[in-house]
């Protein structure tokens, strides 16, 4: 009965979570159009070229809407979202949802691949130092940390592949396969899980040394950032009053960190860790152009380059959509971690 | 005992001597920062890394647990030498030693149910499956008066005085022989208190447990311990047997007793104690206590005075003076009463009248309410319909437990919050809290003292930054000379002389006693009308207390201002206010002069509230029935909100609920009995000369008041 009532008030909590993130979605679509309309310059222009004939132009604007009213123009584009259509890319040749689904696997694959290797090191990096205060493991974490966090991973990017491809010649430089060979039979569209699930045993290993680079680049900072959070975070509860009371029980020390500090050494890194890891999809831009990675941050750059407004705005969307779901899902996992939150 | 902190070294506790027998219970009496606590976690073990015993030894049932070369620290990671002492250490860890800390709210983890983290004890300690020890822990909850459904509560569903069950409970899980409890009672409200000291003394002489109790309140110490031992400065200054507490010895320990208001005495001056404890960083030669110490002769601060003396049987002070040595005074008798004028000052107008004021908080604020989709929980009513009438010059109390109100109220009678329902008039004008810019004008006449100096004070201020920063924003124009002297006048008036030694620190230079003059000093410049006091000292240290307080009292003398006095501890608020309004759960219960509600309180709550802050003999269970610690909610609104509670409910008080019975004095009370009550009471002739005296005709009245209640409610 009890747990009936619990289980009820979470699942309203959920609830009341996802209706709190639609406002942020429709703020997120209208922001995007309204700046997307206020760019200056007329995105048929760009498209046509320098050479204007004006009766192509207006052909071309008339093609994309150009002269439509705006409250119509906006109609069109709400219509577009809502069935999925994000217009057309004439730099591309193609319309802009394709592109997206074509680059969106690598990117949650380059994303999800320096999640596997972040977490569990920054993880790992917090307790450890935590447990080892002022010691000079601390510092030298302390001191890396902060190298981490300030490096622009562009240079860190340089610096593996001149290290493991110029010096070592350990690991390819760009691109997510060898040369020579084809990708694996669509199913996900990640190759790496496409050619372990057609068996695809060239192709597996050739993606997964391709991935090693741009995954190590990326999580740097994860680790960098949230092994600091830890940190300080597991500090702040190993003196709290709870956990003095524990050590005066007497209870096995890994009991107390890994059981009674953990859990709630992790709050503050639940956020923190669910924005980075949207970051992680979104905001990869520079990682992917250096390491050649057909994602979305490679699209995001070749439209700005472009200009290709319709790729730009679908990039921005995305990403701010990754940002509210990963926000929800943070507020989840959150009231997962803490009963105090699920009212 | 010495901490380094920051390559300081502080010596927290020296030369120190403590024997625990077995069923025996000690007493610890100091205020913060004395060592008291230090000493508790070192028996434990459990003291931070930067710590160091610099001499002696520890022993449990004659085993050494502690010395110089084991230290009493804790650590997360051990090397192989403590590994050793460690395993030795965890057969004692709570078989044999136990802790209950101060602060219940933050001693059980938030993140786990009450159940599972008494289930791990049993399981990691005892290594009982989960379903054994689940079984014996519903049986320790019963043991101290909690229902099985606590074991699947998390900390945040339960009472203060809840917790505090779960973690004695918890405390004698595997039957220790010694239970230490640091401040076990501190931040709970006075009733449930009691609560929680019965339950000691009960599980006490059940398991024959040896209990240390720490505590900065001596009078609950004097009636928990057999023995008590007072600190000082790291040191104990005096020992003695609980029988000899009417005749403590040392200058420091009398002072402690004489600086808290009661509410047996006359209401005089209390005394407060001069300055503030000595740093520990540096060594003291002679008697810590001699800077403040009213009895100090040149010979206190010489190393060779400092030495114990033994003024009765088991008796020890640690005083070359004993100024009290030769008289068998007992406490208080020492004292000239100064009987204490009351501001009668009939005909002058009110300053500030609240009709009917209330409060309603919305459980379901913002998209839930917007959305109508509702969460099952009701609103919630913090203030229902108080009524205050401030006349100017008056002071007021308003005494309730956590979560009555005050606070709300008080927020509202500043201006700093609206009521729902009712009005407010200041100074004649009906307030329109809608009209920002009007209020804003009010601002300055009305000022609030908040409870913890420690928060109230931008600590990135310095004095003058502070005390000036109000007549900055009040007075436009002021000059920056105008502006020192005032503030320079200001200190002075609040005590911090001379102003120039202040005027440039910053608060964490400052002791508590300090920051909360500075508060008084700043809320003060702009000559308000009404100072608003909510808590101003139940932060503070005990010796700092009556300073404040005092001062409190001054002022609003001196600069004729009326105040609200906001408080938990209806004997401070005898101390200073005229009259007293008791809240219980955002109603006023009981309201009239200071004296009068204080000595022969007719509603049943205000008379437990006094019962528990007399801290008389006996219990209050016994009084007033097991009732009086319930926690049941009245869920209705045609009920008396008191009836779980109260010992002297009947049918009538479930089924309608009371209006305010009117009495002499505009003394009033929201009780179907009071009447009787008030009757019983002043048959003899007035209120009663002393407590104890109107106490007997009390409980006699609600004896007979249960007995006469079915022709009552018939």
């Amino acid at each position: 009965m009890i747990n009936l009532a619990r289980y009820s008030a979470f699942a309203r909590y959920i609830g009341y979570r996802a209706l709190a993130s639609v406002p942020t979605i429709l703020g997120l679509v209208v922001l995007t159009f309204v700046i997307s309309h206020m760019i200056p310059g007329n995105p048929a222009l760009t498209v046509i070229g320098p050479e204007r004939n004006p009766q192509e132009l207006q052909i071309l604007e008339q093609e994309m809407g150009l002269n439509k009213p705006l409250y119509i123009q906006f109609y069109d584009y709400l219509a577009g979202l809502v069935h999925g259509n994000l217009g057309y890319s004439f730099i591309q040749q193609q319309s802009v949802s394709s592109l997206v689904a074509s680059r969106f696997p690598a990117s949650l694959e380059l994303a999800l691949a320096s999640v596997l290797i972040g977490i569990p090191v920054a993880l790992f990096l917090g307790l450890w130092t935590a447990l080892r205060v002022n010691r000079p493991e601390d510092h030298a974490v302390r001191v890396s940390s902060l190298l981490g966090i300030s490096m622009p991973v562009f240079w860190v990017g340089t610096e593996l592949i001149l290290v493991f491809y110029s010096f070592f010649h350990l690991l390819p430089a760009s691109g997510q396969l060898g040369p020579a060979l084809s990708p694996p039979t669509t199913i996900t569209g990640m190759y790496i899980l496409d050619s372990a699930l057609t068996g695809n045993f060239t192709d597996l290993v050739s993606s997964l040394t391709h991935i090693v680079l741009p995954a190590l680049a990326l999580s740097i900072f994860t680790i960098a950032f949230l092994s600091r959070i830890l940190r300080s975070g597991m500090l702040d509860v190993l003196g709290t009053d709870y956990i003095r009371t524990s050590a005066a029980i007497g209870l096995p020390r890994n009991v107390i960190v890994n059981k009674y500090a953990l859990r709630n050494a992790l709050l503050p890194a639940i956020t923190v860790g669910a924005l980075t890891v949207a970051g992680l999809i979104a905001g990869v831009v520079l990682t992917e152009t250096v390491f050649g990675w057909i994602g979305l941050g490679y699209l995001a750059f070749q439209s700005i380059e472009g200009p290709d407004y319709p790729s730009l705005i679908a990039v921005v969307l995305i990403s701010g959509f990754l940002f509210v779901i990963a926000n929800f899902l943070a507020d989840i996992l959150y009231a997962v971690v803490d009963p105090r939150v699920r009212l | 005992m010495e901490y380094t902190l920051k390559d300081v070294r502080i010596k927290a506790v020296s030369n120190l001597t403590l024997g625990v027998s077995e069923h025996e219970s000690v007493g610890i009496v100091g205020e913060s920062g004395c060592g008291k606590s230090t000493l508790a976690m070192a028996i434990a073990h459990i003291l931070p890394q930067n710590s160091l015993i610099t001499g002696g030894r520890i022993y449990y049932k004659g085993k050494v647990i502690a010395d110089a070369s084991t230290g009493a620290s804790y650590s997360f990671r051990m090397n192989r030498r403590q590994k050793k002492v460690e395993g030795e250490l965890n057969l004692i860890r709570w078989f044999g030693i136990s802790i209950v800390f101060q602060g219940a709210i933050n001693s059980l983890n938030p993140l786990f149910t009450v159940g599972s983290q008494m289930i791990d004890i049993f399981y990691y300690k005892m290594s009982d499956s989960r379903e054994v020890a689940r079984s014996k822990c519903v049986k320790l909850l019963s043991a101290v008066g909690l229902e099985q459904w606590v074991m699947d509560a998390f900390p945040h569903q339960l009472s203060g005085g809840m917790k505090q069950r779960v973690i004695i409970a918890m405390a004698i899980a595997l039957k220790p022989a010694l239970i230490i409890a640091d401040e076990p009672t501190t931040s709970l409200d006075v009733i449930t208190q009691y609560k929680i000291i019965e339950e000691l003394q009960k599980l006490r002489d059940e398991y024959r447990l040896s209990i240390i109790n720490i505590s900065h309140d001596i009078s609950l110490v004097s009636h928990l311990s057999d023995r008590i031992q007072v600190m000082y400065a790291g040191r104990v200054v005096e020992e003695l047997p609980e029988s000899r507490f009417a005749n403590v010895q040392h200058p420091y320990t009398r002072a402690l007793i004489d600086s808290m208001p009661s509410l047996t005495e006359d209401v005089s001056t209390i005394e407060s104690i001069p300055g503030a404890p000595p740093s520990l960083s540096s060594e003291i030669a002679g008697c810590p206590f001699a800077p403040r110490c009213s009895y100090a002769r040149q010979e206190c601060t010489s190393p060779e005075t400092d030495l114990d003396r033994v003024v009765g049987k088991d008796h020890f002070v640690r005083c070359s003076v004993l100024p009290f040595a030769s008289g068998a005074n007992t406490i208080r008798k020492l004292r000239t009463s100064i009987p204490r004028v009351m501001s009668e000052r009939k005909g002058e107008g009110a300053l500030l009248t609240a009709h009917s004021v209330t409060r309603v908080f919305k459980s379901n604020a913002g998209l839930r309410s917007g959305l109508r989709l509702g969460s099952g929980s009701p609103d919630i009513l913090a203030v229902d319909e108080v009524d205050l009438t401030l006349r100017s010059g008056d002071t007021v109390g308003l005494v309730g437990e956590t979560g009555s109100g005050k606070t709300t109220f008080s927020r509202i009678v500043g201006f700093l919050d609206e009521p729902t329902k009712g009005s407010i008039v200041f100074n004649g004008r009906t307030i329109d809290f809608s009209d920002a810019k009007g209020i804003q004008k009010l601002r300055p006449l009305v000022q609030t003292i908040f409870q913890d100096p420690f928060q109230s004070l931008n600590p990135r201020h310095n004095v003058f930054m502070l005390v000036s920063e109000p007549l900055v924003i009040h007075r436009e124009g002021i000059t920056d000379a105008e502006l020192k002297l005032e503030v320079e006048k200001m200190l002075a008036t609040v005590g911090l002389t001379p102003p120039e030694d202040y005027i440039w620190k910053y608060p964490h230079q400052l002791s508590g006693g300090q920051r909360q003059r500075v508060a008084i000093a700043r809320n003060l410049i702009l000559n308000p009308k009404l100072v608003i006091a909510d808590e101003p000292i139940s932060m503070l240290d005990v010796s700092l207390r009556a300073g404040v307080l005092n001062l409190l009292r001054k002022m609003k003398d001196s600069h004729d201002l009326s105040m609200l006095y906001i408080t938990h501890d209806i004997a401070s608020a005898r101390y200073i206010s005229d009259r007293i309004m008791v809240i219980y759960k955002g109603q006023i219960v009981e309201e009239g002069k200071a004296e009068e509600v204080t000595q022969a309180p007719v509603h049943p709550y205000a008379l437990a509230l006094v019962l528990a802050s007399l801290g008389m003999e006996g219990n209050l269970s016994q009084t007033l029935g097991e009732n009086i610690f319930s926690e049941t909610p009245a869920n209705s609104a045609n009920m008396c909100r008191f009836a779980p509670r109260c010992p002297l409910a009947t049918d009538v008080c479930w089924t309608s609920s009371p209006a305010f019975a009117e009495f002499k004095d505009g003394r009033r009370a929201k009780c179907h009995y009071s009447a009787e009550i008030y009757k019983a009471l002043y048959a003899a002739g007035g209120p009663a000369r002393s407590l104890p005296e109107s106490f007997r005709l009390l409980t006699t009245t609600l004896r007979q008041s249960v007995t006469d209640a079915p022709k009552i409610s018939a």
